[in-house]
Formats: structure tokens, C-alpha cells, sequence
């Protein structure tokens, strides 16, 4: 019997962290499982993971919001090469069966690709999340595997995913801490904190439009591969925890201008619960660790949280695919 | 391949290039340069902020300025606000180079000075052309957009109004001539009436005739307490005397162009055979990083369109942008290239001189930069490659270097510039990803 | 390639169910989608269960 825990925590739930770590361990096992390739002396099969890499990310670099057959075209060419066809990128033939950890490095490769999108792509532009999301929902709901694998790059370049506030360990020196915590440590320093949370921010986007999309060729029998329910997972552990300064305004804001409105219409009223702890309970407690200079986070939040309770309503977010898409 | 024949030879339209920067970007420039500041009344104190909440905005505008995006103010307006929104007004004449927060400054000083009970002009704001007087407009919406009693009008040609109209709106924004003919032939606007006048980039304006003289009647019109702003990006002899002819008793505000500098970038080159063997570098390059959106430079409209062929038959989702097109249609390739419905932007170095790419991660020289004579192009290359700031951000460059010409052509930047430019194995996978790590 | 790879089940209820069984919530998490209003802090992680959507 688990002592009742008051007020917020400083840390995930054990069960978060559980999962998170099991994770990054079957995520290092995979990557371990195609060290041989990685490292590989052979010219004939260094040419061939360069094909299998180029095979695997050239496609996911290709998505946009241009037109639904082309994501369509996508979808396939990504899905064949992880179901072992061949397939052909830049006029030559190739497969992953062609190598024994071919499926693994293949896997991992669009996993991370995935992610890196994110981080590059839907940080300077938000609406990209959602054809790049999409797509990585079917590849998911076919390839349960390279969906831990998103999920294991995800967390490991943005923590808050999790979420999970990684705490300072004896022996750890700053900057080591800092990349834990996601910011790009160079040798010119740590990055500006509004290019931080330009990153963590497309990430979580990318994360919200995935648990909420469903690629609409797909089978549709199983359950989603990553749905919903994880939405509200990630918004109450957040809620349970102490709020850290700019972060946490920032990506609540991010998270719920994307996922809102499905969470509402999924959960009704339990998720408009969770609305008003934030507003009239959860809002105060960011509001006291920020400081002068970092208000325009928590304005935006506030914001937006007001005209949502204001109307009742979490407006489906701008750069959604439309049914008249999937026409084009 | 030298062919010469799809040389392209647009001139260089100042507002045009003016215009595609505001498109292709959509971030502050980095700048680590000091702002200057020369105060008309040397002994009053000196205000800057480092907080939008010190500016005491009305709560509807603060609220517009964070949907925007923004966070803090940018090194320009922590000290334009300030001046441009004490009471009594103070006028001011302000330089940075674009993309440093000009017009976010002086639209927040039109909202913030208007009366919205008042339903006749009081802000006008000129601007060199029609399309640059939409951009501005875009920003003036999206400002206000917790402050919707506050209207806005084109003063533009084109908005043609029945005889007598009283405007109601009380923003203005648009060309000169169009605001000259509704303030003196058509009569509406009252002049007089008019408590903030912008222009906007004097120096583009000054590029076209007519403009200065139709902005000074203009200005002629209005009331002594007038507050006059003048905003430009570069501050030639000609901009200043016409900004002093413009702006009287002014507060002058400067900020030193931030140096480009090819310190925070990393450069390499490729060897390749023909274009062919230069479009699977390309490939390779595209497998091992994660490109967000890359430019490509050819030398003739006649590669740019091959490569644009080959790119989308490998299924890119390619832009072409080349000399012939009208500004409207460039203007149109660059939304679209922004909006990521394309990745990849090919265009000719003509076409693309002036630009500002450092938005974009990956620049790649298909060719490289050189003059008419042939002789290597330093400055494009260092306009097109350099970043600015110390802490910006890192950039990848890539040249395609195909025969022994273009090999000397790249040996000469590396030494004019100083700085090594490495050798890239493409078909070395390992290589290529530490390059982008 | 095929199974996911973790066993963790973090959302309750079968893997990937978009609502949690009444059963299989702790007497405080029932509290709490009971109640009008969660406790700060005790938002259980398990999502609501279907009949629990109106209260
Ligand atoms: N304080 C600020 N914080 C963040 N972004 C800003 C800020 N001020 C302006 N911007 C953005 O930077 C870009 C350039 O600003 P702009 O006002 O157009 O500059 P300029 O008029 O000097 O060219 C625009 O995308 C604008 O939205």
C-alpha cells in the first residue's frame, strides 16, 4: 500500500519511468543488435546500409502537406522496405532482408528520422506535424516495433515527452546535465533558450498529432497504436508535477493547441476537469516560478485557455488534414 | 557545362528583394552589435527594456504581442519602444538591417497611440510598394487581433472609393501616391487630424522616383506635433538627407549591420565528374541528414530546371525559382517554400542575389558563385553561406566542384576567405554523418 | 519485426484502450473521476472509464 502522495511531485510516477526505461533499454538492444553493420570493414556492405539508409530517410524527408496520394506513395515505399521488399531509391534496387540486422537498422533509422523531423521541421513550421505524424501512425500500426523506437528518440532528445524531469546526479558535470535536459551543449555554450524551447516544442507537437491520427488506409481493427489514452496520460502527469519556469507553459500551450480538441471530444467532461485544475489551481503554481521576461508563455497559455473556457470549445487545430485532402 | 544562354540579367529591384526576405524569413535576425542611440535632448534619461510588461501596453495589445510568438523585445526595440511611445511623442529615425524587428516596433506604436473611439485616421503609414504595404497590413492584423475596434484601410491603387467618403478606419497604409491623392485631391484623410506617420523603408522608397517628393508633400500636410518615425535598413548619404528633410528634431536610433561570417558554418566540397555524378552526391547527402529545407544554386536557368526534374523524379517536392518570373509569381514560390509544401528550393544565383537564406539549414552550391567574367564571387558566396551571430545558427554548406575550372574557383574563396573548406566523401556514409551532427 | 517490444502496460486496462474498466481503478482513482473537481496532484494516469465521461 503506496503512502498517499500530497500536492504535486517532483517526478513521474514509477510506472512512467518504468516504461520509459524499458524503453531506452530494448531501444540501446536494437541499436546493439546492428553494431556489426554499423561498423562494418566490408565495402560491398557499406554500400549497402548507405542504400538501406537512404532507402529508409530520403522518403520520411519527402513528407508534406502537398497532396494525400503523395503521402500515399510514401506510406508505401516505407512500409515494403520494412516488410523486407525491395524497393528502389535513387534507380537502385534494394532490401532490407539483404543483410540479417537489415530490419533492425532500418527501423531504428526511420524511428529516428522521425523524430529529428520533429525537432527540425515542426519547430519552424507547425503544421508539418501533421502529415509527418500520420505517416508515422500507419508505419506504427504495422511496425509495432519502429513505434518504440519513435517513442525511445523521442524521450531521449525531449525528456518532457515522457515526461519525465530528469533530476542532477552526484558526479554529473553541468553541461552533461544540460544535454540530459535536451539543450545542444557546443563549444560555443549551451544554446539561447527560446532555440530550446523552439525544439522541445515541435517535438511535443509531433507527439500530440501522433496520438491523436490514424492513417485512414489502414486496417483499422486493432487499436490505435498509440492513441488517445496516452494524451491523457501525458497531460495529468504533467499536472501532477511541479511546473518548471518557461518549459511547462510553453509546452502544455503546444500540446493542447494541437490535441485539445480530440482529447475534449473523447473524454468530455473528465478532460474539462483537467482544464479548470490548470486554469484555477495549476495556472497560479507556473505563475509563481516565473519570472520577469518569461511571461509570454504563460500569457499565451492563459490566453488560450480563457477563450476555450469561454466558449466551451477546444478549436481543432490549424493545419489539420481535411477529408479533401485525402482526395487530392 | 558553361552555357551562357540562360544567363538571366534582372536588375536589382531593391523592393522586390525587400520583399521575398520578409517572406523567406520568419525569425529575428541574431545580432550582437550594440544599438546606438543619439537622443535629441541629451540630458533626458535614457529608457530601455529588457520586458514587453515594462512598456505598460494596454492588456489587449501585450496579449497580441505574445500570440505573436514573441517573448522579449529584440536589441532594436528595447530601445525604440521606449522613445516611440513616451508621451509627448518623440520622433525618431531608426537603421538595422531587416529582419531585427522594425516593423513589429512601429506597428506596436500606431496601436498603441490610436484612440478606437475616434472613427477617423490618425496613424499613417507609407510603404514603398503595394505588395510591402500588405506585409506591414499582415502584421497590423495580427497585433490587433485582441483589438478589433481598432480598423484598418489600403490606401493602395487600385482601392478606388466614391467621392466624398470619410474614412472611418484609423490606420492608413499604403503607397505615396495613393496617399497623397486621398489626403490632398480626394480629401479622405484629414492631415490634421493625423498623430503618428511611418515610413517605411526610406531607402527602397528613395529608389523610385517620385516617391520622395509625393512622401515629403505628405509629410508637409501634417501638424507640427506629429509624431514622424523613419525606418531603414541602410543609411546611405542620400536616406539621411532625405530622413532629416522628413523626420525634424529627430532621436536617431542605429544598429551596425552584424558582419556576416563563415565561423559558425561548416563547409565542404565535393568532387564530382558531370551533373549527373553531382545529382547522386546530392542523393547521398539527402540520405544521411536531416535537411528541414535546402536551397540549391545553379549558375544557368537551363541546370536549375534539370535538376528540379531529376530532384522531383526521386520524388522531392522541389521549387524552382528563376529570373523570368514576375515578383508576384517569386513571391508565391517562396510562401509556398516556407510553408514547407516544398523542401527543396532550386534557383539560379541571379535570381537568388540578395536573399537571405539564413533561415534555411543547407545551402549547396551547385555551382559555384562567379561573375560575368568568370572570376570567383566572393561576396555572393559569403552572402549566401555566412551567418551572423555568434550563437547563431550552425549552418551546413556544400559545394559541387566538377572540373579543374571550378576547383580553382573554389581554391580562390577558400584563401580569400581564410578558412578551410573540407573535402566530402559522398559515398561515405560515416562521413557525411558527422558532418551534421 | 513484429510485437511491440515493451511489456510496461502505463495506461491501464488492455494495452492501448482508450478508456480504463471501473475495475481495474484504485479506490482513490475512482474518487477522482467521481469527484466534480480532481486534487491537485492525484490526476490518476489511467484514462476515465467510458461510463465516467458525465458527472
Ligand atoms: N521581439 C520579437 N521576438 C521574436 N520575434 C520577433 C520580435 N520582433 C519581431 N519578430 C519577428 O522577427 C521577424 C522580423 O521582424 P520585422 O519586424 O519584420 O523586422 P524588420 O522590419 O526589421 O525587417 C518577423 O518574423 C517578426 O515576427
Amino acid at each position: 500500500e503506496k503512502a498517499r502522495k500530497k500536492g504535486l511531485q517532483t517526478k513521474a510516477e514509477e510506472t512512467t519511468l518504468k516504461w520509459y526505461q524499458e524503453l531506452q533499454i530494448s531501444a540501446n538492444q536494437c541499436t546493439q543488435s546492428f553494431e556489426g553493420l554499423n561498423n562494418t570493414k566490408d565495402l560491398q556492405t557499406k554500400k549497402l546500409r548507405m542504400e538501406l539508409q537512404k532507402a529508409a530517410t530520403i522518403p520520411v524527408s519527402q513528407i508534406s502537406s502537398i497532396s494525400g496520394s503523395k503521402l500515399k506513395e510514401i506510406f508505401d515505399k516505407i512500409d515494403k522496405l520494412l516488410s523486407g521488399k525491395p524497393v528502389v531509391s535513387g534507380g537502385k534496387s534494394v532490401s532490407a532482408s539483404q543483410h540479417p540486422n537489415g530490419l533492425d537498422f532500418v527501423s531504428n533509422k526511420l524511428a529516428e528520422k522521425f523524430v529529428k523531423q520533429g525537432e527540425e521541421e515542426v519547430a519552424s513550421h507547425h503544421e508539418a506535424a501533421f502529415p509527418i505524424a500520420v505517416v508515422a501512425s500507419g508505419i506504427w500500426e504495422l511496425h509495432p516495433k519502429v513505434g518504440d523506437l519513435i517513442l525511445a528518440h523521442l524521450h531521449k532528445k525531449c525528456p518532457y515527452a515522457v515526461p519525465h524531469y530528469p533530476p542532477m546526479k552526484d558526479g554529473t558535470s553541468v553541461e552533461e546535465y544540460q544535454k540530459i535536459l535536451g539543450y545542444r551543449v557546443e563549444d560555443g555554450g549551451v544554446e539561447a533558450q527560446d532555440s530550446f524551447l523552439k525544439r522541445m516544442s515541435g517535438m511535443i507537437r509531433l507527439y500530440a498529432a501522433l496520438i491523436q491520427l490514424r492513417w485512414p488506409y489502414g486496417a483499422k481493427r486493432g487499436p490505435d497504436p498509440h492513441g488517445l489514452n496516452h494524451g491523457w496520460r501525458w497531460l495529468a502527469q504533467m499536472l501532477n508535477m511541479e511546473p518548471l519556469a518557461d518549459i511547462t507553459a510553453t509546452l502544455l500551450f503546444d500540446f493542447l493547441e494541437v490535441c485539445g480538441n480530440a482529447l475534449m471530444i473523447q473524454y468530455q467532461t473528465q478532460f474539462w476537469k483537467l482544464i479548470l485544475l490548470l486554469q484555477e489551481t495549476y495556472l497560479p503554481r507556473i505563475e509563481a516560478v516565473t519570472s520577469e521576461g518569461q511571461a509570454g508563455s504563460v500569457t499565451r497559455l492563459k490566453q488560450f485557455l480563457q477563450s476555450s473556457l469561454r466558449v466551451r470549445n477546444m478549436h481543432p487545430p490549424k493545419g489539420q488534414l481535411s477529408s479533401h485532402f485525402w482526395k487530392s | 557545362d558553361g552555357d551562357k544562354t540562360g544567363e538571366e540579367d534582372d536588375k536589382d529591384d531593391k523592393a522586390a528583394q525587400s520583399l521575398l526576405n520578409k517572406l523567406i524569413r520568419s525569425n529575428l535576425v541574431n545580432t550582437t552589435n550594440q544599438v546606438e542611440v543619439l537622443q535629441r535632448d541629451p540630458n533626458s534619461p535614457l529608457y530601455s527594456v529588457k520586458s514587453f510588461e515594462e512598456l505598460r501596453l494596454k492588456p489587449q495589445l501585450l496579449q497580441g504581442v505574445y500570440a505573436m510568438g514573441f517573448n522579449r523585445p529584440s536589441k532594436i526595440q528595447e530601445n525604440a519602444l521606449p522613445m516611440m511611445l513616451a508621451e509627448p511623442p518623440q520622433n525618431l529615425i531608426a537603421q538595422s538591417q531587416s529582419g531585427t524587428g522594425k516593423t513589429a516596433a512601429f506597428v506596436l506604436a500606431m496601436l498603441s497611440h490610436v484612440n478606437p473611439n475616434n472613427k477617423f485616421p490618425q496613424c499613417l503609414c507609407v510603404s514603398p510598394t503595394y505588395e510591402l504595404a500588405l506585409q506591414t497590413g499582415k502584421v497590423i492584423e495580427q497585433m490587433g487581433q485582441y483589438y478589433s475596434e481598432v480598423k484598418l484601410v489600403y490606401a493602395i491603387r487600385g482601392n478606388k472609393l466614391p467621392r466624398g467618403t470619410q474614412l472611418e478606419e484609423q490606420i492608413v497604409i499604403g503607397t505615396p501616391g495613393t496617399m497623397l491623392d486621398w489626403c490632398l485631391k480626394f480629401k479622405f484623410i484629414d492631415p490634421k487630424k493625423i498623430k503618428v506617420f511611418v515610413l517605411d523603408e526610406a531607402d527602397v522608397m528613395i529608389a523610385t522616383q517620385g516617391h520622395q517628393d509625393q512622401s515629403l508633400r505628405i509629410q508637409r500636410m501634417l501638424n507640427k506635433q506629429c509624431q514622424m518615425l523613419l525606418f531603414s535598413a541602410t543609411f546611405e548619404e542620400t536616406v539621411w538627407n532625405f530622413a532629416q528633410r522628413m523626420v525634424p528634431e529627430p532621436n536617431i536610433i542605429k544598429l551596425k549591420r552584424e558582419e556576416e561570417t563563415l565561423d559558425t558554418i561548416k563547409q565542404y566540397y565535393v568532387l564530382c565528374n558531370s551533373k549527373e555524378e553531382k545529382f547522386m552526391a546530392l542523393c547521398n547527402i539527402y540520405g544521411a541528414i536531416t535537411i528541414a529545407q535546402a536551397m540549391i544554386f545553379c549558375h544557368t536557368r537551363k541546370t536549375a530546371g534539370w535538376l528540379a526534374g531529376e530532384l522531383s523524379r526521386e520524388g522531392h517536392q522541389v521549387a524552382l525559382l528563376s529570373g523570368e518570373m514576375q515578383v508576384e509569381q517569386r513571391a508565391c514560390v517562396i510562401d509556398r517554400f516556407r510553408e514547407g509544401k516544398e523542401k527543396v528550393l532550386v534557383t539560379t544565383n541571379v535570381c537568388a542575389r540578395g536573399i537571405d537564406v539564413e533561415q534555411v539549414s543547407v545551402v549547396i552550391n551547385f555551382d559555384l558563385p562567379v561573375d560575368r567574367d568568370g572570376n570567383p564571387d566572393n561576396e555572393t558566396y559569403l552572402h549566401r553561406i555566412g551567418r551572423t551571430g555568434r550563437f547563431g545558427k550552425r549552418g551546413l554548406a556544400i559545394n559541387m566542384v566538377d572540373s579543374k575550372f571550378s576547383m580553382n574557383v573554389l581554391t580562390k574563396i577558400q584563401d580569400h576567405f581564410n578558412k578551410k573548406i573540407e573535402k566530402l566523401d559522398t559515398d561515405d556514409l560515416d562521413e557525411i554523418e558527422k558532418i551534421s551532427s | 519485426v513484429s510485437g511491440g517490444i515493451t511489456k510496461t502496460t502505463l495506461t491501464g486496462g488492455s494495452a492501448g484502450s482508450l478508456f480504463t474498466p471501473q475495475s481495474e481503478l484504485t479506490a482513490e482513482e475512482l474518487k477522482e473521476f467521481e469527484n466534480k473537481r480532481f486534487t491537485l496532484g492525484q490526476i490518476p494516469l489511467k484514462p476515465p472509464p467510458a461510463e465516467m465521461l458525465v458527472v
